[in-house]
């Protein structure tokens, strides 16, 4: 309370000289007020130098004009009534040299009790130096309060004796705390909330009491709570004066960052040491290889290579060397590769080669170059050795359709081979797999048509999932031959790779797309449309320079065209690959993974590759929403895409509950039959229109709308 | 406890329910007591054939009419039970107030949002439609005079829910601020009329303006500023084609003014200056200050007032701001304050004769807040407001419990309409 030493007055009678003399003893700037003429008959010296006036000066002025605010003015109207009161506030004067003086002002009557106020005492106490104080104090407060809040780990703040002197939203939203508890500052509640939220209280108790007895110790550890969240808690003590005077808490909740890694291992479908695909991933692919054998026809070959002896490298070697050698063994194998074989690492020394389209001769070549490489000499940390391996080989569609049948029968000609005396190989005899006959027309066929114009492009509408908005098109190829019908791309894709046609065919498809999509801009309709790169295009040395040099002949900016490509792409050669996507990148092409889920991308990869767009493949969104572990994989997968800053569309959506689960897993867009099959340009022009001109209607929202109205009105 | 009565059936004394919107009728409230003929003649011109009535709070003078005959003896329903303690008796008191308080808030809002409603429409018609506009709004200002229209003080209250709507919550400020002065000015039916439109429609120059300068900001570049000062000619023509009255038409031209001669865009001085006008410039900064469009550049009321009286006296007329405070009260209604006693507390109303004692929520932690009674300064003379704070200076319990808003938007009532100076125990 502000200091007024004016005494209780009992006697009006005193003269008022008596009281001037008063005033003039008083430290802080006080005057007297005339309660008739509301005039000032009295002034100390501080007063006059408090509102910058010369000595006498103050005498009659009018008391409303010293200080000049409402309350003053309100008070000595009221007190020209008759209404005695008394007014003590903070008040703002300016005085009459400019300066702007925070005060504590008092007035009060020089009265008899109940008797008629003759004058008033003005008691004006400089606050400005607390006042500018205050206004730090509160700065820095606010500053605090700012930044507590705007860190993403909650905080609280403690006294040594373990009250909660602060803490920041975040700190009740990770624990989850309800907000009355906080709010009423009730900190045995909330410590007991805390406590009740792990699963072994007891524990948690001990250690915060340790903590807590400990005054000087910073500590770091994780707590796992029932719902399952796990948090880091650091915790450091607060010092002021020299002194411990508390203990700030910081959690920080890993549970996305913790559930994210889990994913990707469960995703992970690689080998960490060798960096190939695992067992499993290795048994998918073959099954995915024997199916498409089935329906397409063609062949392939599953060659199971066991290292002989490998376990004398370990314990002779050690582990390091040991590791190093099988990371030596599979560059090795693949040397021996073509581009669409695929190498994985099947158990502890035990690789398996999947040889695509290989008949008994061409899996019996490869055999042998591969015991070849595996024999040279190895040269590590100065131990020289060789080594050998034995090979079993296995024949598709010739032993077999499911991945069990061809690896039983590749596993059983390893064995024939290490009974035989080791280092050799051995494919189980098969009939005879493939028509190759039929390929090779089909590829005739192809090249025919492409001459005559017979391909067209047909374009699937890619939608935004969250605003319904069209926002792309993929281009899909059309074929349809005069003798042959309407052929699938499934049927001729795989002839056209296996040919390398397909890079006639994909140069088509650049060039069509992207002349179409120039167009559309032309015509005021911008369209962003994707295209499929094959492996065999991608790594073409030109690819990069014939991209940019079609979008600039068409005129289409780069950032209309999206290239698909394949994990496959990402994975055979990493670093060449990684360049040619920057190159791309940098000329501003989008980039997408096609199919994925199906391959065997390394995060690593993924995070490296400038990728704009992941694609999950159509099987995943074909068991939505009912197939738990095909929703595991896409939730997972979006929870990986956000977490790398990328974008996710679903394929192949044909169902609203398949549509609905990718609303509500946060998947950003999708295409498939649920919107639009893929349509011939025109329709999908005409779609195009009708998505524009619906979208424009669909938000309208009646604030918006009127807003709008007033808007259009007023210009029009 | 109600019924129906026929309205040839009506006698003073009877307690009546309208049960038509507040713009419907030109009573201060929808339920009230016939006090007098021609209060029953207005309600008989309003062309209901019937209308609900209470018996029990009805005060009539014998002979009672045959209708009322089956209803309870009067006055048991809500005489106090004869064994309360006297504890008790308190307690229903204060239960009492508290209705009373809620009811009367509820009312305010009520009105405020049917107002806002009505300005909507009306604004909504500039364009297509101007003369229409112009009748709306002539409409709703006399519908907010017939409220007016009432002996003795009329008390501001501050509403607690916010109006959508910035612009047309910024309309009805000035305009029923605007209005409450023309009151204290006595200013006649026609002036009134041609005050309150003129107040209502003050920024319509604005929907010619895109939505960027509709709102001065210090940041503006030199050509927004004077796009943003444009819409006070765009206002004058659509008050030409609204064909809105000359004097309503010197409120939209005169608005941006200063009695200095400072304002724009013509720079007339004071004395060139309608007083509608003055009014309406007074209120519509006052209102600018208090409601930023920038939240972050908002002035607390109290602020807002020791603004335009500290800096800004040349700009305004010295009588007519000191009349304004005198009206607002020197802590307007949603000033957070601290009391002469350290209690912290939100101004809900200001009765214009004592501006320095104010009706205030005060922070209790003991009392639930829907459950607090205003507390009048007027009753107690040993505590005063001792300063006034910006709501962030609040301690956090303060703040979440006093629940200032970051935009005020006023309405009034009768002073006798609301709580009547009842006190709670002190806690001091």
């Amino acid at each position: 309370m502000t200091a007024t030493a004016v005494p209780p007055l009992e006697d009006d009678t005193a003269p008022i000289d008596a009281w001037c003399a008063f005033v003039h003893s008083l430290p802080d700037a006080a005057w007297i007020v005339d309660a008739g003429t509301r005039r000032v008959v009295a002034a100390n010296a501080a007063a006059d130098r408090l509102l910058g006036r010369g000595p006498g000066a103050l005498i009659g002025e009018p008391a409303d004009a010293l200080i000049a605010t409402p309350e003053d003015m309100a008070f000595w109207d009221e007190a020209a009534q008759g209404t005695v009161g008394t007014l003590q506030s903070d008040a703002t004067l300016y005085a009459i040299d400019g300066r702007t003086v925070h005060v504590t002002r008092s007035i009060r009557p020089l009265c008899a009790q109940g008797g008629v106020a003759r004058h008033y005492t003005v008691v004006a106490c400089d606050r400005s130096a607390w006042r500018a104080a205050e206004d730090e104090r509160e700065q820095v407060v606010a500053e605090l309060k700012a930044t507590l809040e705007s860190t993403a780990d909650g905080i609280l703040v403690t006294d040594l004796l373990g009250r909660i002197r602060a803490f920041n939203q975040r700190f009740a939203a990770t624990w989850g705390i309800p907000a009355d508890l906080l709010e009423a500052h009730h900190d045995e509640a909330v410590y007991d909330w805390m406590r009740r939220s792990v699963p072994d209280g007891a524990a948690y108790q001990r250690r915060l009491r340790s903590i807590q007895e400990a005054t000087l110790l910073s500590a770091s550890d994780r707590l796992t709570l029932h719902s399952g969240r796990v948090l880091e808690r650091v915790t450091r003590p607060l010092w002021c004066r020299g002194q411990a005077m508390g203990r700030v808490y910081s959690f920080r909740d890993l549970s996305e960052q913790l559930a994210a890694q889990n994913r990707i291992e469960e995703l992970s479908l690689t080998d960490p040491l060798t960096g190939l695909p695992n067992r499993r991933q290795l048994a998918e692919t073959v099954a995915k290889a024997s199916q498409r054998v089935k329906r397409e026809g063609g062949s392939f070959a599953l060659l199971v290579i066991d290292l002989d002896r490998f376990r004398q490298i370990n314990d002779s070697l050690g582990h390091v060397i040991g590791d190093r050698v099988l990371i030596d063994v599979a560059r090795r194998i693949k040397s021996c590769m073509r581009a669409d074989d695929l190498l994985g690492r099947a158990g502890g020394d035990q690789f398996a080669l999947l040889v695509d389209g290989a008949d008994t001769e061409v899996a019996e070549r490869t055999a042998r170059r591969v015991l070849d490489a595996v024999a040279a000499p190895y040269n590590l940390e100065g131990a020289q050795f060789t080594l050998t391996c034995s090979i079993g080989g296995a024949l598709c569609p010739g032993n077999g359709h499911t991945a069990d049948e061809l690896v039983r029968h590749a596993e059983a000609a390893v064995l024939a081979v290490k009974d035989g005396g080791r280092a050799n190989y051995r494919v189980q005899k098969g009939q005879r797999g493939g028509d190759r006959r039929a390929d090779i027309q089909l590829d005739h066929a192809m090249r025919q048509a492409l001459a005559s114009s017979r391909f067209r492009l047909h374009y699937q509408p890619q939608v935004e999932l969250a605003s319904g908005r069209l926002v792309g098109a993929e281009a899909l190829i059309r074929w349809h031959d005069p003798t042959l019908g309407d052929v699938p791309p499934s049927r001729f894709i795989p002839v056209a790779e296996d040919s390398g046609f397909i890079m006639a065919l994909g140069d088509w498809v650049l060039v069509q797309a992207v002349r179409q999509g120039a167009d559309w801009l032309r015509r005021g309709l911008p369209m962003p449309i994707a295209i499929n790169v094959s492996a065999l295009q991608f790594q073409q040395p030109q690819f990069v320079d014939r991209v940019a040099a079609v979008l600039a002949a068409a005129g289409l900016p780069p950032h209309y065209l999206e290239l698909e490509l394949t994990e496959s792409i990402l994975v055979r050669d990493a670093d060449e690959a990684l360049q040619r996507l920057q190159a791309l990148a940098r000329i501003g092409v989008r980039l997408s993974i096609d199919d994925f889920g199906t391959g065997y991308s390394s995060l690593a990869y993924l995070k490296r590759f400038p990728i704009d767009k992941l694609k999950i493949d159509r099987s995943f969104v074909m068991g939505l929403p009912g197939a738990d572990s095909d929703g595991a994989i896409v939730v997972a997968i979006l929870q990986m895409a956000n977490a790398l800053g990328m974008r996710v569309i679903a394929e192949g959506v044909e169902t609203e509950s398949q549509r609905q689960f990718l609303v509500d897993s946060g998947c950003h867009e999708f295409q498939g039959f649920l919107y639009a099959p893929a349509l011939d340009s025109h329709s999908f022009e005409q779609r195009l229109r009708l998505s524009l001109a619906h979208g424009a209607a669909g938000d309208a929202r009646p604030a918006a709308r009127m807003r709008r109205e007033v808007v259009r009105l007023a210009n029009g | 406890m109600s019924g129906k009565i026929g309205v040839e059936e009506l006698r003073v004394g009877m307690f009546v329910h309208l049960d038509l919107s507040w713009m419907a009728h030109p009573f201060p409230v929808g339920s009230f007591r016939i006090a007098n003929a021609q209060q029953i003649d207005k309600i008989r011109g309003l062309g209901l054939k019937q209308l609900r009535w209470s018996p029990e709070k009805s005060e009539l003078v014998p002979p009672r009419p045959a209708v009322a005959d089956a209803e309870p003896e009067p006055a048991a329903q809500t005489s106090a039970p004869r064994d309360e303690t006297p504890v008790q008796a308190a307690e229903r008191e204060r239960r009492e107030l508290l209705t009373a308080q809620r009811a009367s808030a509820e009312l305010c809002q009520c009105q405020f949002d049917e107002a806002g409603q009505a300005w909507l429409s009306a604004q909504d018609k500039v364009l297509a439609e101007p003369q229409q506009a112009c009748r709306d709004t002539e409409d709703l200002t006399r519908s907010l005079l017939d409220k007016m229209l009432v002996e003795g003080d009329m008390c501001i209250r501050l509403l607690t829910c916010n109006a959508g709507d910035a612009a047309g919550s910024h309309a009805m400020n000035v305009a029923v601020i605007s209005l409450l002065m023309g009151r204290v000015f006595g200013l006649g039916e026609d002036e009134m009329l041609e005050l309150g439109s003129g107040a209502l429609m003050h920024d319509v120059g604005k929907l010619d303006l895109p939505e960027r300068v509709r709102q001065l900001d210090e940041r503006m570049c030199k050509d927004d500023v004077a796009l943003y000062r444009d819409h006070v000619a765009h206002g004058v023509a659509h008050g030409r084609r609204m064909g809105m009255r000359p004097g309503a038409m010197l409120v939209l031209a005169q608005h941006h003014e200063n009695a200095d001669g400072s304002g724009f865009p013509l720079r007339v001085k004071s004395e060139r200056m309608s007083v509608a006008s003055r009014i309406v410039a007074l209120v519509n900064r006052y209102d600018k200050l208090c409601n930023s469009p920038v939240l972050a550049q908002a002035h607390t009321p109290h602020e807002a007032l020791s603004m335009l009286f500290a800096q800004a006296q040349s700009k305004f007329d010295t009588s007519m701001l000191n009349s304004f405070i005198r009206m607002m009260g020197v802590y307007p209604a949603g000033s957070v304050v601290q009391l002469t006693d350290d209690r912290f507390a939100l101004v809900m109303s200001v009765n214009s004769t004592r501006p320095l004692k104010p009706n205030v929520l005060v922070h209790d932690a003991k009392r639930p807040r829907d459950e607090a009674l205003h507390l009048n300064l007027m009753s107690l003379p040993d505590v005063g407001i001792r300063r006034s704070l910006k709501p962030s200076q609040l301690p956090a319990d303060a703040l979440a419990y006093l629940a200032p808003r970051p935009r005020v938007a006023y309405f009034f009532e009768a002073a006798h309409a609301g709580i009547t100076p009842q006190e709670e125990p002190v806690h001091a």
